[in-house]
């Protein structure tokens, strides 16, 4: 029971508000060491991708939970279901260079996946892929192809054929490339259009990567236009005041988007193929522009600057952070890509913060997310059990036998 | 029944929890994904973003708010008791 004398305005008003202060400046710093990703990271980052791994290869041997969770994606962007199979199709390649007793079982799974593609391309047409405003207007390049579509199925197809030969994917694939070096050579950006004249650096660095995996695979050689591609985006694609590749661009060249953390990130992982040293500098520009960190949370900016400006790629921004889901996970692909393990800690702990983690009855998803968030984070742990060294990647290196 | 200011910030932590637990149970922790743009199949734009909104605001009371509100308490049960002891003396 209180006392009257000890009802003072101090103890009634002053000593509460000083505790809630202190509580406040005690819990918040302390908040982050709740969510961060446990040491060793290298055997965490393992243990998530085989969860992660485990839930997206039951959905994809079932048909049933294949066709629903394809359905699911489609309901707010088509482009999202070609992005969780090219993905998925990266984490099931990379992890089966190495033989194992589960290479059989990844390496079936990615051959459902290109079956399904390619039989839906086929059927419904590129666009199937597509946001409608692909026909809101007419490809500057005729006839009309997507390098969006394009380039994920021949890097798709590069991935799997790397880890083993199949003579009639090996067919498909240089057919692929073939349309896709044609239409770019002849671009006067070098560029391709995914939509009608709009080139997405996404995109093409995609299909360069694609391109040198093929170049790989079937002993051609197309370095020339790699290199050139770099030599005119080093020169002509790239913000003059950040130095970051633009996002999009017209075939001719005219800046569209800027620099997003929504392309960058997986731009500069795929020019990894390329050229390293232009990638190494594109991933240290985003990260010191793009990235950083609340209380030990770390987040990504999806624009320089903070513009708070969501788009279908970025989804929703934290207006007063100007971070977003769609740029923070493309930032774990790009930490994780590049082995900077610094970021991988502080994306990892806003991740378990914020992501949302739930057991599934075969392995676990991040419900923040969705099937192609829960894609790109799977690969980005795969790549992180690899110290950022991707063991598919390093095939382009090794000597042939 | 009155409550103090200390017993109001434990009835308020106990509040956010129990809240937290009644969405949590009904299962709204996966129109979370409203949070990446994500559409959820069988609802609408506004009932699946007021779910996923609400409990994503539950979710993050329960791990800031509430705990801030029980150690002031704690802070304050002890501060009070020094101050008590301080007056006797």
């Amino acid at each position: 029971m209180e006392h009257p004398r000890y009802r003072t305005s101090f103890r009634i008003i002053i000593v509460p508000l000083v505790c809630l202060a202190l509580a406040t400046g005690a819990w918040l710093p302390l908040l982050h060491v709740l969510f961060a990703p446990p040491y060793p990271a290298r055997s965490h980052h393992q243990t998530i991708s085989q969860q992660m791994m485990l839930h997206q290869l039951s959905a994809v041997e079932s048909p049933e939970l294949r066709a629903s969770s394809r359905m699911a994606l489609r309901l707010t962007n088509p482009e999202w279901d070609l992005m969780a199979r090219t993905f998925l199709s990266l984490s099931l390649t990379t992890v089966a260079v190495d033989p194992g007793d589960e290479q059989e079982r990844y390496l079936r799974a990615v051959d459902l996946m290109l079956a399904d593609t390619l039989a839906q391309e086929k059927e419904h047409g590129q666009p199937t892929f597509l946001l409608a405003y692909v026909h809101a207007g007419a490809f500057v390049q005729q006839p009309p192809r997507s390098l969006f579509v394009d380039g994920e199925i021949a890097l798709m197809l590069a991935a799997r054929l790397l880890v083993r030969d199949d003579t009639s994917l090996r067919q498909i694939l240089r057919d692929r490339i073939d349309l896709m070096v044609n239409r770019m050579e002849q671009s006067p950006t070098l560029s391709s259009e995914s939509y009608p004249d709009e080139c997405w650096t996404f995109c093409n660095t995609i299909a360069l990567a694609a391109i040198r995996m093929s170049d790989r695979v079937d002993g051609r050689d197309h370095s020339s236009l790699l290199r050139s591609w770099v030599d005119h985006a080093r020169q002509h694609l790239v913000d003059p005041e950040t130095r970051l590749l633009w996002s999009s661009y017209t075939l001719d060249g005219r800046k569209l988007d800027g620099p997003e953390a929504s392309s960058i990130f997986l731009a500069a992982h795929m020019l990894q193929t390329i050229d390293p040293g232009f990638a190494e500098e594109q991933y240290q520009r985003a990260q010191h522009l793009l990235l950083f960190d609340v209380l030990g949370f770390g987040l990504a900016r999806e624009w320089p600057g903070g513009i708070s400006q969501p788009d279908i790629d970025s989804g929703p921004v934290l207006l007063a952070l100007g971070a977003s889901a769609g740029a923070s996970g493309m930032a774990v692909l790009g930490a994780a890509a590049f082995g900077d393990e610094v970021w991988m800690q502080r994306l990892g702990t806003s991740l378990s913060f914020a992501g949302f983690p739930v057991a599934k009855s075969q392995g676990m998803t991040y419900a923040a997310g969705n099937g192609v968030g829960d894609a790109v984070l799977l690969y980005s742990h795969v790549l992180a059990t690899q110290g950022g060294q991707s063991r598919l990647f390093a095939q382009l290196n090794e000597a042939k036998p | 029944m009155k409550l103090t200011f200390m017993r109001q910030r434990i009835a308020c932590a106990a509040a956010i929890g129990i809240l937290f637990l009644l969405l949590h149970l009904a299962g709204a922790r996966r129109f979370v994904a409203v949070l990446s743009g994500t559409a959820i199949e069988g609802w609408g734009p506004t009932a699946a973003a007021t779910l996923g909104v609400s409990y994503t605001l539950c979710y993050l009371a329960v791990v800031v708010v509430a705990p801030i509100l029980v150690l002031s308490v704690l802070l304050e049960t002890g501060a009070n008791s020094l101050l008590r002891h301080d007056e006797r003396e």
